[in-house]
């Protein structure tokens, strides 16, 4: 098993630790494990360039990348679920490495607008990557983030897309066509790029590569990856593992 | 009282914006399809185009990176539409950007009520963190834009459409700290305690009462969420009438908010005036539908000599 592959282990493991400790959206956390890591890996990596989870729900996702790469105290990620701690169950900038509150859906990639549009005044050559659910694509207030962007090439913003097919009732697709979404998205003058969201190569080779439009690259993911019992099933969006679930997620994980 | 030289208060606060953004080479200002009457440092203004969830949104994208940011939005649309991102974006973080908002209270009149704002005050008071300025011309607005800019944090400042009568020398507004009410006339029986709009009306009903006999003070109180409420029950001593009037629902708005902080100290009776907590239906320039609403000079005059007598 390579080191990477190790990685991600231990961070699925830990997501999985947090959830049955505290709670928390767990299957959406996971299938974000791979983006999260090549981006605080390669990207973000001390403040290379700005992070938004707007997705803010898979905040165990990424607690468990930001311990992983020492951006928080053990003492500070054990906190979660406990009384007084500043991990909440969507990440606040009550966190020093967290800059925008998000909780309520759709407002992450506007927020990101705006920072990218500041990086364009302060001259600096800084992305900002902003990864959205797809069932937030079912808020308006995302498509304004999408039209301004789009429409004023704000080619330093990123737009990432986990396309998991599934959100807290129901499979995307069933609730408003995801097609039609992704294919709204294009629409608005944004380059489009698919890939498996959990092959940290593809990841890697369309964030490093340069377009002329504002880049929405598509994750195609499987939400509850890594636990054969937690993927694609709809009630791990928010549920607690019983200590048999917990240990048997654990036992695929090692 | 002399005639008073009408001023755009939204035309002012262009200018003033265009001052400030040179004073502060940091300063964003940022619309919405807005006419914002600003044409110096271009580079640091954007227009988001119809979209004031998006306004705030992007205006709190660049707040996170230090800049304070100051937008310009049609009141009830950026208040009612962006409700959410105001409270979840500026005002937990505590992020410095200023939202002068155009067409508050009824102030624009004939296109009704969903351009209307009789509830944007209480609908900000309830979110922590939101400063709310309230000036009653195109002096006293500039002064709070600028006033704002120097506080942390989030603030609103209620602004109207058209022409409004200069109360405030440019010069005497400067020297207004937002820090406590100013008494704009001394008076020793009545007391107005108005703020926007109103203003012009209690000191034209003061002059009227005075010729009565009746010496009215009008007292000012410009800004809510700066200072501790408390501080203007050393303002309201020695009357024996108070009478708050204002252009907000009057179950909700300036008056209800103070009267419930004072109220172990308000030892006379107090009556406040505004707007009944009703949707306007039907149409009527501003200055129509606030003598409708009775908020003009000759219903403040009226209701006083009734009251006093009692």
């Amino acid at each position: 098993m390579d080191s990477q592959t190790i990685d991600l282990k231990e961070i699925r493991k830990s997501i999985l630790k947090s959830c049955y400790m505290g709670g928390g959206h767990i299957g959406g956390s996971l299938s974000i494990v791979e983006i999260l890591y090549v981006l605080y890996k390669d990207f973000i990596n001390n403040d290379k360039n700005d992070f938004i989870l707007s997705k803010g729900h898979a905040a165990p996702g990424l607690y468990s990348v930001l311990r992983f790469f020492s951006y928080i105290s053990k003492k500070e990620y054990e906190s979660y679920g406990t009384f007084g701690t500043k991990l909440i169950h969507h990440p606040s900038v009550l966190v020093n490495e967290v800059r925008y509150s998000s909780g309520a859906l759709g407002n992450g990639l506007s927020v990101g607008v705006g920072m990218a549009l500041a990086n364009k005044v302060l001259k600096s050559s800084k992305k900002v990557f902003v990864v959205m659910g797809d069932g937030e694509l079912n808020e308006g207030t995302a498509w304004e983030g999408f039209i301004y962007a789009g429409s004023k090439r704000i080619t330093n913003l990123v737009a990432i897309i986990d396309h998991n097919g599934l959100q807290s009732s129901d499979k995307t697709n069933r609730l408003i066509k995801t097609k039609y979404l992704i294919k709204g998205i294009k629409s608005l003058g944004w380059k489009v790029v698919s890939i498996n969201g959990h092959d940290t190569n593809a990841i890697k080779s369309a964030l490093n590569n340069k377009y002329k439009k504002p880049l929405a690259l598509v994750l195609n993911t499987v939400k509850g990856k890594g636990v054969s019992f937690m993927e694609n099933d709809v009630t791990w969006h928010h549920r607690k593992p019983t200590e048999e679930e917990y240990n048997l997620a654990i036992s695929e994980l090692s | 009282m002399k005639e008073p030289k009408l001023v755009s208060v939204r035309i002012k606060c262009g200018r003033v914006i265009e001052k400030l953004g040179d004073k502060h080479p940091n300063l964003i200002h940022i619309t919405s399809d807005g006419n914002d009457y600003t044409k110096r440092n271009r580079s640091r203004h954007f227009d988001v185009g119809i979209a004031e969830a998006n306004l705030i949104n992007v205006a709190t994208g660049f707040a996170i990176k230090g800049f304070p940011v100051i937008v310009n939005g049609i009141t009830s649309f950026v208040l009612y539409n962006a409700y959410l991102q105001i409270r979840n974006d500026l005002c937990y973080p505590n992020l410095k950007v200023i939202i002068m908002g155009i067409g508050s209270g009824l102030s624009y009149g004939h296109l009704g009520f969903s351009h209307h704002s009789p509830e944007d005050i209480s609908t900000l008071y309830t979110i922590p963190n939101m400063k709310i300025y309230l000036p009653c011309d195109a002096h006293e607005a500039a002064a709070a834009l600028s006033d704002a800019l120097k506080r942390e944090g989030p603030s609103f400042v209620r602004v109207r459409n058209g022409m409004e009568p200069l109360i405030y020398s440019s010069k005497k507004a400067r020297s207004i700290s937002f820090e406590e009410p100013q008494l704009l006339r001394e008076g020793k029986d009545v007391l107005i305690i108005s703020y926007g709009t109103t203003i012009f009306n209690s000191l034209q009903a003061a002059d009227e009462l005075k010729t009565k006999g009746i010496s009215t003070g009008v007292l000012n109180i410009n800004s809510l969420m700066i200072y501790d409420p408390l501080k203007i029950k050393d303002y309201i001593t020695g009357y024996k009438l108070l009478i708050i009037v204002e252009e907000h629902y009057v179950d909700t708005g300036l008056g209800s908010i103070i009267t419930s902080k004072l109220h172990d100290y308000l030892k006379v009776p107090i009556i406040k005036m505004g707007l009944p907590k009703e949707f306007v239906k039907f149409g009527g320039t501003a200055t129509e539908l606030l003598t409708h609403y009775k908020l003009d000079t000759n219903s403040i005059v009226k209701n006083i000599l009734i009251s006093i007598k009692q």
